[in-house]
């Protein structure tokens, strides 16, 4: 119920605990306001009875309204804003980390795993910043409003009735928080079997056209079902249970609040310690103390989903960079004219077995070298190094004279160019696709290289040539000519050093033919090709076997 | 008019209606209770001070604190009640909805499976098919039963007032409960809904920037465009900013507020000026304030219902879609034993609802007897897995024919077909129970022996022997992790569970290494030889003991390159 932990981690907290504060300020203001009007209301209605004049009433409850209107529209507006801007700050954050982590750090492998990102960084984020921002401030203050409405029934009536209430106060946060625990069980277990069924749903969904063809669709629907009947069933009987806590903290609400205001009111009125109009201010009142009962069936929707994502945001800025640890220190023996100079180096992804040990590797400016090995033998992430996506530990790799380091880590990257098995396209047009790597590039060198990976022609004839819509959206691309399009982009950037992660292995015939003859035109530039096929090997410089971790000279 | 989506969700929701309705009765009991106990709570207070003071009272509902207390207390315990089985039936309706409207969609997209996976961005189709269900069974359960009494309670209300006091105030009233409940929540109305789409847009294109920056991560760190990125990000956020920063929502809050105070201060001043029973004033005042409460779901339900109807259109348009490829009258049965294959002159292009794709076969002949073992080669991209999809009969030729044991696939039913012929392929789903369940999906009893003999053929018998829980083992996301080899063999040895007389291979030995593959071929051989075998393939191993090999490129069969090919897989 307070404040979620302040995490000084986030900067914007500071910024965002200062509109909490105007929040439940304004929270605060709305109910003085509103009990002034009850007060006003009870003087008004009873008018006849004190044989008083309307006009005092009408003259306080006009200005309670009056007050309690402005102060809403300042709130509404102030969370309008910092809801929006909450949002944007956090997915910038978020957005920084899983740069920061990199592609290697970030993400599973499993392509559901950046799905559930993009739905963090969208739908999580919104539902975040909607409970931080939009509702947790706005229900503190209704939480503390009780004592407001008791000061003004204090002052503007009658003391005792005031400190009666106050006893009955305390009520609030013992139900409340009774329903926090109590909620939060089964809300976890009703969570948590909602979560299951709906991924068994998905699961059935996206294995349909196996089970057609094994002919199981019915058997699948039947269990999809008799799931979900259970799990129903289950469910409901714990939530029968536990619901019964709302109904103890309903009635407690109607019972502390406004029958025992009415109670009260009777009670000090045949004693003859207030008035009519008092007794009715009273009866009032009470209704205004059960405001935060309103704000509980919110809490658990939003609040819930809220505070859901904002632990798995914490869970991703909290995941370490991939610093690797200490001693960078000058490394002998590395040479600094080569590219690439490695020397004894040794890698383990974290928790895991070594996958690269004791290799020594030699690349000079201009030299072109390719590394064979079966699928998990280690390749991809000996060119994740080069590329500078990982970090080793110790001082053992040198790119263009420069070791690799955390702090060294963009140098690097910028310093060579990474053609991947899978190419993205984004989302925009295919001369702002290939110009990733060189903003700066004119279209006669995008053609350029459009022409080396033979697609240039195929540009030609696009709808709007070079600002045709490519990626998911667009023009369809098949997987050849994304390859020669990421190639095309590799060269556009102009990098020195061009890493190639099997690059024909999924490609259609011509496309091999092509991509093999690009790269053998690069001649300026040292290039290091990995495949696993052993027909794929064009004539070059060198021929390397990745064996048990490490590189071993091999003869074509 | 009758709308067919609105038709169509009652149908589907029809056993939900009654709890539906038991929710609804419920919350109307307990906003009774709730005006009931506030004017029970002020008439008897007002009554028992007019009483005190000395004034004349037409009559006291209560005379003593004792009765008071009692009533109170009975009327707090029966509004708890009702609120409890209010949320009670609200909770059942959820889950019930939500589990008709995914069995529904369920059944509805099996008759379509096979097409809809070829289809650009389908997956993103299904997932958000997944999310507008789950938007529809909260507007069901959570929404429809107070958007009810937000309109039946200030009617019954005003009715009361009329009934009990003066007209003129019920009239005055209802006015302000239209002003406040109509009026209002159209304030900047036409500018509103027009941000409100612009917002949806605006998001729409940060989704797509966040996924581009998921996706493609590896090219923007390698390119150094992280700071572009994160500028362009910055801007879509700014553009949601400033639309959400009108100010109309403000507005909203803050006037819907005042007009509900004013008219509880008009209506006790002129109740009060026209000399009303003071008793009667209080009443018409709390019944007044508890109308204008029930009015409050009004304006989430305003905001909620058209995006709630167009996720229901969604749906709706994906569960009625027609069943493809069409259902046969008169379905022609296959002949016995080991089936032959056609593929007649045939052309094909996968449909797709946003752009024009390039064909994926053209002008294909090939013709394969029962019983060979046939090789297509090819790359990716060169029509062999559409070949095979298309002799399971996932799809109808845009042109030309599929025969199968010389019969027209058009002429028959793909569940037939489905029990003769079996598919691997690197799509064949693993699901996430155990290894005995997805070898025997779709069979019934197997007895294990039978179970370890096609493990067996697989090559994969011994590694199932050494998992934890042997055939037992939980396969899938939160259980043992298999290799892409392993998996890929245990589809097979569930596909040969099927003896099928056509097996249909699509790149089985992808995650194999060659040895591996070699002793998977030779076994199939052996224990199939009455089996037709057609397996796809862009390596060049186990094309010389192929009985036929077919090579393809970019959709066309090129019988020149067929020497080549084998030339290269002696070596």
């Amino acid at each position: 119920m307070i404040p979620g932990r302040h995490r000084e981690r986030r900067p914007e907290q500071r910024a965002a605990t200062r509109v909490v504060q105007v929040q439940v300020t304004a929270r605060l203001l709305t109910t003085f306001g509103l009990a002034v009007t009850m007060v006003g209301l009870g003087r008004l209605i009873t008018a006849t009875i004190t044989q008083q004049q309307v006009t005092q009433p009408v003259a306080m409850s006009l200005t309670g309204v009056g007050l309690a209107m402005v102060t809403t529209w300042f709130s509404s507006w102030v969370t309008g804003r910092a809801v929006a801007n909450h949002q944007a700050s956090i997915r910038q954050l978020a957005l920084i980390k899983l740069f920061d982590l990199g592609p290697v750090g970030s993400l599973d492998d499993e392509p559901d795993g950046s799905g559930a990102m993009v739905s963090l960084l969208t739908d999580g984020i919104e539902r975040l910043s909607k409970w931080e921002q939009g509702f947790r401030g706005p229900m503190l203050g209704a939480m503390v409003s009780p004592i407001v409405v008791l000061g003004v029934l204090a002052v503007a009536i009658d003391p005792l009735s005031a400190l009666v209430l106050a006893c009955c106060v305390p009520f609030i946060p013992l139900t409340v928080g009774g329903f926090q625990r109590a909620f939060r069980k089964v809300s976890g277990e009703s969570r948590r079997a909602k979560a299951h069924l709906a991924s068994r749903f998905m699961e059935a969904i996206q294995g349909l056209v196996t089970l057609t063809v094994l002919g199981a669709t019915a058997v699948m629907g039947q269990r999809l079902a008799e799931a979900g009947e259970r799990n129903r069933r289950h469910t409901m009987s714990l939530l029968a249970r536990n619901q019964l806590v709302l109904l103890v903290a309903d009635l407690a609400f109607s019972l502390f609040m406004v029958s025992a205001s009415g109670a009260i009111a009777w009670w000090r009125l045949l004693t003859g310690q207030i008035d009519a109009g008092g007794a009715l201010g009273i009866v009032l009142l009470g209704v205004l103390l059960c405001a935060p009962m309103e704000m509980i069936g919110g809490f658990f929707y939003i609040g819930m989903s809220g505070r859901a994502a904002s632990r798995r945001i914490d869970a991703l800025l909290d995941i370490p960079s991939t610093s690797g640890t200490t001693a960078i220190g000058e490394s002998t023996g590395l040479a600094d004219q080569s590219m690439i100079a490695i020397r004894g180096l040794n890698f383990a992804y974290p928790g895991r077995s070594p996958v690269l040990i004791d290799l020594d590797l030699d690349v000079p400016r201009g030299h072109r070298i390719t590394i064979l090995g079966a699928s998990g033998s280690g390749k991809s992430t000996l060119l994740s190094l080069l590329a500078g996506d990982l970090v080793p530990d110790d001082a053992s790799l040198k790119i263009n004279g420069v070791l690799l380091a955390p702090k060294t880590r963009d140098l690097i990257r910028s310093t060579s160019a990474l053609v991947n098995q899978h190419t993205w396209l984004f989302r925009t047009c295919l001369a702002e696709n290939l110009r990733v790597g060189a903003p700066k590039a004119d279209d006669r060198e995008l053609w350029d290289a459009l022409d080396a990976v033979g697609l240039a022609d195929w540009a030609r004839r696009l709808p709007a040539g070079l600002d045709t819509q490519v990626g998911e959206q667009g023009v369809a691309v098949s997987g050849g000519q994304a390859q020669r399009l990421s190639l095309a982009r590799a060269i556009v950037s102009g990098r020195q050093l061009l890493l190639l992660d099997e690059p024909t292995s999924q490609v259609d015939l011509e496309s091999e033919r092509v991509i093999m003859e690009a790269i053998n035109s690069l001649t300026d530039r040292t290039i290091v090709m990995t495949t696993h096929r052993a027909t794929a090997i064009r004539p070059a410089d060198r021929l390397l076997t990745m064996v048990d971790g490490h590189l071993e000279e091999t003869h074509q | 008019m009758k709308d067919p989506v609105v038709t169509w969700l009652l149908r589907v929701s029809r056993p939900v209606l009654r709890p539906l309705g038991a929710a609804v009765l419920f919350r109307h009991l307990d906003q009774i209770c709730a005006v009931a106990l506030l004017s029970i709570c002020a008439a008897a207070v007002t009554g028992i001070a007019a009483r005190f003071a000395g004034a004349t009272v037409s009559h006291l509902l209560v005379t003593s604190m004792t009765e008071l207390v009692v009533v109170l207390v009975i009327l707090s315990a029966a509004k708890g009640l009702f609120r409890y089985l209010e949320q009670f039936c609200g909770h059942l309706v959820a889950f019930k909805a939500l589990e008709l409207l995914r069995i529904e969609l369920y059944q509805t997209l099996v008759p379509q499976a096979t097409v809809i996976r070829r289809q650009r961005g389908s997956g993103d189709v299904l997932v958000r098919a997944t999310k507008d269900i789950d938007r529809i069974e909260v507007f069901f359960a959570h929404t429809f039963p107070p958007a009810t009494t937000a309109v039946t309670i200030p009617i019954a209300g005003v009715g009361a007032i009329a009934a009990a006091g003066d007209w003129r105030i019920a009239a005055f009233v209802a006015m302000m409960l239209l002003l406040s409940g109509m009026l209002i929540p159209r304030i900047g109305g036409r500018r509103q809904r027009i941000t409100a789409e612009q917002i949806a847009r605006v998001r729409g294109r940060l989704a797509q920037h966040v996924t581009d920056s998921v996706q493609g991560i590896t090219e923007v760190t390698g390119y150094g465009h992280v700071p572009d990125r994160l500028a362009a990000m910055e801007h879509i956020d700014e553009q949601i900013i400033s639309l959400s920063t009108s100010g109309v929502a403000a507005w909203r809050d803050s006037l819907r507020l005042g007009i509900q105070q004013l008219t509880l201060i008009m209506t006790a001043w002129l109740g009060t000026t026209s000399h009303l029973d003071p008793v009667l004033v209080a009443v018409i005042t709390a019944i007044s304030w508890r109308c204008f409460d029930a009015t409050a779901p009004l304006v989430g339900f305003a905001d909620e219902l058209p995006t709630t109807m167009a996720a229901a259109a969604r749906v709706h348009a994906l569960a009625t879609a027609p069943a493809h490829p069409p259902a046969v009258a008169d379905p022609l049965p296959l002949p016995l034993g080991a089936l032959s294959v056609h593929w007649q002159q045939l052309s094909h292009t996968h449909s797709s609802r946003t752009v024009t794709r390039e064909p994926a076969l053209v002008d294909v002949d090939i013709e394969i007897p029962g019983g060979e073992h046939a090789c297509l080669v090819g790359t990716s991209g060169s029509g062999k897995s559409t070949l095979l999809e298309l002799a399971l009969r996932f799809d109808d030729p845009s042109n030309g024919q599929v025969i199968v044991g010389g019969v027209d696939l058009r002429r028959t039913n793909p569940a037939d077909l489905h029990t003769r012929a079996q598919l691997v392929s690197q799509s064949s789903f693993l699901f996430n129970t155990g290894i005995r369940d997805n070898l025997t999906l779709g069979l019934g009893y197997v007895p294990d022996s039978r179970l370890w003999e096609v493990l067996e053929i697989a090559s994969i018998a011994d590694e199932v022997r050494e998992l934890p829980h042997g055939l037992d083992t939980r396969i899938g996301e939160h259980a043992t992790t298999l290799s892409g080899g392993q998996r890929q063999r245990i589809a097979l040895a569930r596909a040969l569970l099927h003896s099928p007389d056509l097996l249909l291979l699509d790149e089985f030995t992808a995650h194999l290494d060659p040895d591996l593959a070699d002793r998977v071929r030779n076994n199939l051989r052996c224990a199939l030889p009455d089996t037709t075998i057609i397996e796809a393939t862009h390596t060049m191993r186990g094309l010389a003991d192929a009985d036929r090999v077919i090579v393809l490129e970019r959709g066309h069969v090129r019988p020149d390159l067929v020497e080549d090919f084998l030339r290269r897989a002696e070596q």
